[in-house]
């Protein structure tokens, strides 16, 4: 019998299919909820994102995903004292198209092609026995003729009142005789728990069923093989994991100096190069003339010349205040850039 | 979240961009999903209705 064999269905404190806490094994961004960089606390919206990289999508009932602290000292994992976990309550679900998901995109379809994968994660729930199941998604990209969209049912887990670790291990598909799409870091892989499914998602669910209960999560990983070695961050660093994060998201401080009254040039290069173009907007009443107290909220048509790069320019058709110009009139403002998958 | 969406052009006349209700600037790259989700939501408005 292999190591693997031995092995599969228990968490391995000393090092599996790769070691244990190396810097990238884990493709999930953000695996202990510690970057939030949109201030996230609490959501009913579907296709929102709340910690970074992290997304939830919901039909039918009222779903509320909602960031909660541990208490100190009450952390899963001893020695890894984490700030934060999720916490996703389902209710009033019944319809054959409701469902409840927690999801997160990983760039290039590429990624664990072919390859035997474990997803792993500490849960409990509030009450009952509610179950996960893990859906893996390959999207092939846009432009061009790029093949369609598999999804991969990767098994399923029941869940207790106590926080315990869970791991699926399955197969994601070879991408051989496929197609990706011309679009640069356009493609990916979707890691999904369904926490609830009506009847039209018994395929990619595993027959889950609909379950109004309230779930919470907290250190989840992607790694090869069929091990669950020791939980670590993609990058093993609080630092490296912002970077990451911000490669599809940042909310930061930009400056620049008025050129006309309707615009600001020269504002900003990004701390992180990002997926792609991103979209781009300022923060309400964060535009505002360096050294004054005062602030000007721009108009919603406004322009950006932005790249993955940064931003050389920023014009709109009218700001709600002008814009004082000259070399003297800088401005400062806090922006934010999305090129999420 | 739905949103609306208008059409941002130069004094040329040229598509620079898109905005959005909530205020952001969509460029035109076909990577970025928002302008995905702007090009899908275009695509259903202009379907024949069943």
């Amino acid at each position: 019998m292999s190591r693997a064999q031995l092995t599969s269905t228990t968490q391995q404190d000393s090092g599996g299919a790769v070691a244990p806490f190396l810097a990238g094994k884990n493709k999930i961004i953000n695996g202990d909820f510690a970057i939030n960089q949109r201030g996230f606390t609490s959501t009913t919206s579907s296709g929102i994102y709340n910690f970074d990289r992290w997304v939830g999508y919901s039909s039918g009932g009222t779903v509320t995903y909602s960031s909660q602290n541990f208490t100190l000292g009450s952390a899963p994992v001893a020695g890894y004292e984490s700030a934060n976990y999720l916490q996703i309550a389902t209710t009033g679900q019944s319809a054959a198209g409701d469902d409840t998901l927690l999801d997160q995109k990983i760039e290039s379809v590429r990624t664990f092609a072919g390859q035997t994968v474990t997803y792993s994660f500490w849960a409990k729930a509030t009450s009952g026995t509610p179950s996960v199941a893990l859906e893996i998604y390959q999207i092939f990209g846009t432009g061009g003729s790029p093949s369609g969209e598999v999804d991969t049912y990767g098994g399923k887990v029941t869940l207790s009142t106590s926080w315990a670790r869970y791991f699926i291990t399955t197969t994601i598909p070879s991408i051989a005789g496929k197609t990706i799409g011309t679009d640069a870091n356009s493609s990916f892989i979707g890691a999904r728990l369904w926490l609830s499914a009506g009847s039209n998602y018994n395929g990619r669910s595993g027959s889950l069923g609909i379950q109004n209960s309230t779930m919470q999560f907290w250190g989840l990983q992607l790694e090869a093989g069929s091990v669950a070695t020791p939980f670590t961050t993609a990058s093993n660093t609080l630092q490296g994991e912002l970077a990451l994060a911000q490669r599809y998201y940042q909310q930061n401080r930009g400056q620049g100096t008025a050129y006309a009254s309707n615009g600001i040039g020269g504002p900003l290069t990004f701390p992180v190069q990002m997926r792609t173009t991103p979209t781009m907007s300022i923060v309400n009443n964060q535009l505002r003339q360096t050294n004054s107290g005062g602030t000007t909220t721009p108009s919603p048509n406004f322009v950006f010349g932005v790249d993955a790069t940064g931003c050389t320019y920023i014009f709109a058709s009218s700001f709600s205040t002008s814009l004082s110009t000259g070399s003297s009139c800088s401005y400062d403002f806090v922006y934010i850039a999305s090129a999420e998958l | 979240m739905t949103y609306t969406y208008i059409e941002l052009k130069d004094e040329t006349g040229n598509l620079v961009g898109i905005g959005r209700s909530d205020g952001a600037f969509i460029p035109t790259d076909p990577a970025n999903s928002d302008y995905q989700a702007y090009l899908a939501t275009l695509a259903a408005n202009s379907a024949p209705q069943a």
